[in-house]
């Protein structure tokens, strides 16, 4: 009997526990940015996944896209992703990204950017990267850089959307 | 932070955090019949484990193997309740039986699935996604390891001193395990 009552207490814990639980997730993204040497731009392509970046676009007030065939996915992916997706040089002037374009399935995405500016780019980057965030509290940023000597790697999350990146030796 | 770091701390992560809580519950299953006194069995069910999924994490990024996400969602909790089952009987109450290394690589082919798809998150500028594998891998083995080390930590107090039996926190976590995993099937049910 008393075997039971273990298993009846064991099974009052798990409700309890099951409370807390979700299905298995993940938040997390990966991206990239490399220094296009040729054109000295920078150049990032961001892997999101499929599903949580139509949530959060929801969230955004755009209910129902399909990021991946909707006429209007560009406009809103691009505003989206530009205004979580941001660099500034040393003196806090922002250095203006432009959104390329976006491919993937429905498992997940690459959204791309890139910057153009004219005079030059600086040796010491601020990059904020927030992506998914507001909707994802966990949610885990992450940007590898190609830097030309050394390649770094950036982990974004809600505590630290902000990180400091050097670019370049000059 | 180099690339090693990041990807290890992010299999690191995907075992130890709370949204990792599936593979947990498969531990606390796996090792419920063990005290420390059985480390090397300890330590080789998990191993097992290990082998299983990066084995499925292998042939997916080869593309040997296609994952469908909802039924691989689904199975995990099955495998969760399978383990906790056996723990109720009593061939799966044997510590020495090395059936459960067994139970671990072979579930571990379907946890791997499970664990693919951010595998494939990692892989971006990895070409062909080899050198994100090992890093990842190691980060997952030692939160597991870390986790099943609490576990007994936790038990071996129990046991110590509040004379709890190991067939008592057998049958009450193997309870808990297969409650949570019958849950998650039904929120996970596929059909």
């Amino acid at each position: 009997m008393k075997q039971w009552k273990t298993i009846a207490l064991a099974l009052g814990c798990a409700t309890l526990f099951s409370s807390f639980t979700a299905k298995h997730e993940y938040y997390v993204s990966v991206g990239e940015m490399s220094l296009n040497p040729t054109t000295n731009q920078l150049e990032i392509g961001l892997r999101i996944f499929t599903d949580d970046l139509e949530y959060a676009l929801e969230r955004a007030g755009h209910p129902g896209l399909d990021v991946l065939n909707d006429e209007t996915s560009a406009e809103h992916v691009s505003e989206y992703v530009l205004d979580h997706f941001r660099i500034w040089n040393e003196d806090g002037r922002e250095i203006k990204l432009f959104y390329l374009g976006l491919e993937g399935d429905a498992d997940g995405v690459f959204v791309y950017l890139e910057t153009k500016v004219k005079s030059g780019l600086p040796e010491e980057v601020q990059v904020r990267h927030a992506i998914l965030m507001e909707s994802f509290p966990d949610q885990i940023n992450i940007l590898h850089y190609s830097h030309p000597d050394i390649p770094t790697s950036l982990r974004f999350d809600a505590e630290e959307p902000t990180q400091t990146l050097e670019l370049q030796d000059l | 932070m180099s690339r090693f770091e990041i990807n290890f701390m992010l299999g690191f992560d995907h075992i130890t955090a709370w949204e990792g809580l599936d593979h947990i519950l498969f531990l606390i299953a796996l090792t419920a019949i063990y005290q420390f006194k059985h480390w090397g069995r300890v330590l080789g069910v998990v191993t097992a484990f290990t082998v299983g999924h990066t084995v499925t994490i292998i042939l997916a990024n080869t593309g040997a193997v296609s994952v469908n996400g909802p039924i691989v969602e689904f199975l995990i909790p099955v495998t969760i309740m399978l383990t906790g089952i056996v723990n109720l009987m009593k061939v799966g109450q044997d510590p020495r039986s090395n059936g459960r290394f067994f139970i671990a690589a072979l579930f571990g082919l379907i946890h791997g699935l499970g664990f693919f798809r951010s595998f494939r998150m990692l892989t971006v500028g990895d070409s062909d996604g080899w050198s994100s594998l090992l890093p990842f891998t190691l980060g997952i083995e030692l939160g597991q390891l870390l986790i099943v080390f609490i576990l007994l930590l936790i038990t071996a107090i129990l046991f110590n001193f509040m004379r709890l039996k190991q067939r008592e926190w057998n049958l009450f976590s193997s309870g808990i395990v297969c409650g949570v995993a019958g849950l998650l099937m039904i929120e996970t049910w596929p059909w």
